[in-house]
């Protein structure tokens, strides 16, 4: 009798990508359970204050770089008051870098005067990276009921809401089905390593075919229970806390900090004063 | 393909905002003329959404490159939903794409949704993919037809950043070397794509026909073109305020080269020295009417085809 030996490479790395992606969306979601200042905070007020500050980000000139050393405040005193690890922040932000810093260093080629060239390079790259950052904390702060409260506060249509909450609750569903649909298909193709080279076109169309059908079955027996349980087209949104005096006075020094960081180079200003005194 | 904040200007993020809003708006109120609640559709919108991120952790390996992709979902959505439910699903995976996963920011939000929810969803679905999948037909009509349009959807989507990176001014690279350097990679990927959801669709036809005819009634034209006349409209007559003073790149090459700035040198026009926004929205309107009516001129003009009846 004849015995072909097939190599059975460790199943550890199969489905790597997909549950790191999954950890990193629980993660983000749960830091804010925990109780710090800025859980205290009604969710809208850090929806306009992370959407300010991008804005007041962006409206910054690219000529000097100084100017956007204030703009880390924010970030730095969300992360400090919300015990949120800058390491967490850094990780998910550092893949953003690289195709903004390719098309940045367009201008290294293109631009006339390479210094300037030079500076916008580093501008874009460090607006890239703050307002990656602003995006970021806003869900550590918030999560995703906070982001949907938000919404309703700002009249988001309840449709829109609605989506929003399920297309997150059921992404954890099908995310765990996803690593098990992946384990399942590297087990059964002799070592192909599926986080590498990725799964045969010609089956991904039936495998990813059959995701969605298993998909469907779960969203019609969900819609069943839900219209048993009185269900009439959108979702309740918590209503925890109002808008209240220390979410407006939030909102309104951060403005008027964005507001003058935006118009002024603060740092160039305090140099100078410095030099001009001594 | 996802624009990140830093590669936009405010003007045309508020502008992509405000267009993509009004879609959103347009796709709720159709939306909420069929009865979605018993239907079910909106639970199987949610699932639909986290279908197609779940589908994104999958990837593919691409004949002929030693790569892999994965699917963007958005013909897909369009084919399984409808074109309204379906970009409205596209909008939420790509907000919730950028506060998760940095992957576009809040601000480029509007571009990104436009550029990867109009196009496949209002654009490619409607007028290409749609009437296949609506008329029947095997296989290879649905390969076709899915493959045209996500190479439309997409190819159109990456124009579309192209367009609003340049628009914003924040980069030097010219219109010319940009456009070559994505329109062609993303054709690529719109071919793989089309490919990749012409399998999944046939997979799905054969298994719940009922699926793939999710929308009775197409979408038309008419959404679309109110977009693509509120972009330019809010393009012409806000963003145009906004507008470069400094040479653009023929002219600062002529600059350079000639040591005067103009290319032509062309005269003056008189009196031609209106403000951009009010001129910007006079003359796409002036536009639209010229186009439009020669348009009506040739379509009075064009003899009447002579209808063969097959009984005589």
């Amino acid at each position: 009798m004849r015995y072909s030996y097939v190599f059975i490479p460790p199943k550890e790395a199969y489905a790597l990508d997909a549950a790191k992606a999954m950890s990193a969306l629980r993660r983000a979601d749960e830091l804010h359970l925990r109780k710090t200042a800025m859980t205290a905070l009604h969710p809208a007020a850090h929806f306009a204050v992370a959407f300010l500050f991008i804005v007041a980000v962006l409206s910054r000139g690219g000529h000097s770089l100084s100017g956007f050393v204030p703009f880390v405040l924010y970030p730095a005193a969300v992360m400090f008051l919300g015990d949120i690890p800058p390491g967490l922040i850094a990780a998910r932000v550092a893949p953003a870098l690289p195709f903004v810093a390719l098309v940045g260093a367009s201008n290294l080629i293109f631009a006339a005067d390479k210094s300037a060239a030079w500076l916008s390079f580093f501008a874009i790259c460090v607006k890239c990276v703050l307002c990656a950052a602003a995006a970021l904390l806003l869900v550590c702060v918030c999560g995703i009921g906070g982001i949907a409260r938000a919404l309703d506060f700002f009249r988001v249509p309840k449709l829109l809401v609605a989506q929003l909450s399920f297309t997150y609750r059921y992404l954890h569903v099908l995310g765990e089905e996803v690593v098990g649909v992946i384990n399942a298909y590297s087990l059964r193709s002799y070592g192909r390593n599926v986080c590498a080279r990725g799964m045969s076109i010609r089956q991904f169309g039936p495998i990813c075919g059959g995701l969605f059908l298993r998909s469907l079955k779960r969203a019609e027996a969900i819609h069943a229970a839900m219209l048993c349980r009185g269900f009439t087209g959108s979702m309740p949104v918590a209503k925890l806390k109002s808008f209240s005096q220390p979410d407006a006075i939030w909102t309104l020094c951060w403005l008027a900090f964005f507001t003058v960081c935006t118009i002024w180079d603060l740092p160039l200003l305090l140099g100078n004063l410095i030099l001009g005194a001594v | 393909m996802h624009m990140a904040d830093a590669l936009i200007s405010p003007a045309i993020g508020g502008t992509m905002w405000a267009v993509s809003a009004a879609l959103e708006a347009y796709s709720i109120n159709r939306l909420g003329k069929e009865d979605i609640v018993e239907t079910g559709k909106i639970p199987m919108m949610g699932v639909a959404g986290a279908f197609v991120f779940a589908a994104q952790m999958i990837n593919f390996s691409i004949p002929g490159t030693g790569s892999s992709g994965h699917l963007a979902g958005g013909l897909l959505l369009a084919a399984l939903l409808g074109p309204h439910a379906g970009f409205l699903v596209m909008s939420v995976v790509l907000a919730i794409q950028a506060l998760f996963f940095a992957d576009g920011g809040l601000l480029a939000l509007g571009c990104n949704i436009f550029n990867l929810g109009f196009f496949p969803c209002f654009i490619a679905y409607p007028l290409i993919t749609g009437p296949v999948l609506r008329g029947g037909g095997g296989a290879k009509r649905v390969f076709a037809a899915c493959v045209s349009g996500a190479l439309c959807g997409l190819t159109l989507g990456s124009l579309g950043v192209v367009l609003e990176t340049y628009a914003s001014g924040v980069t030097e690279l010219p219109l010319g070397a940009f456009a070559a350097f994505m329109l062609p990679i993303h054709a690529a990927i719109g071919v793989v794509e089309g490919i990749v959801t012409a399998l999944a669709l046939v997979f799905l036809r054969r298994a719940r026909p009922s699926l793939t005819e999710a929308d009775k009634s197409p979408a038309g034209l008419k959404p679309a073109l109110a977009a693509l006349a509120l972009c330019a409209a809010l393009l012409a007559g806000f963003v145009s305020f906004y507008a470069s003073q400094n040479p653009d790149g023929l002219e600062w090459s002529i600059q350079n080269a000639a040591g005067h700035s103009s290319a032509t040198n062309e005269p003056e026009i008189p009196g031609g020295g209106a403000e951009p926004g009010p001129a910007g929205l006079v003359g796409s309107a002036a536009v639209l009417v010229v186009a439009a009516g020669l348009g009506f001129a040739v379509k009075r003009l064009r003899k009447p085809s002579v209808d063969i009846d097959p009984s005589r």
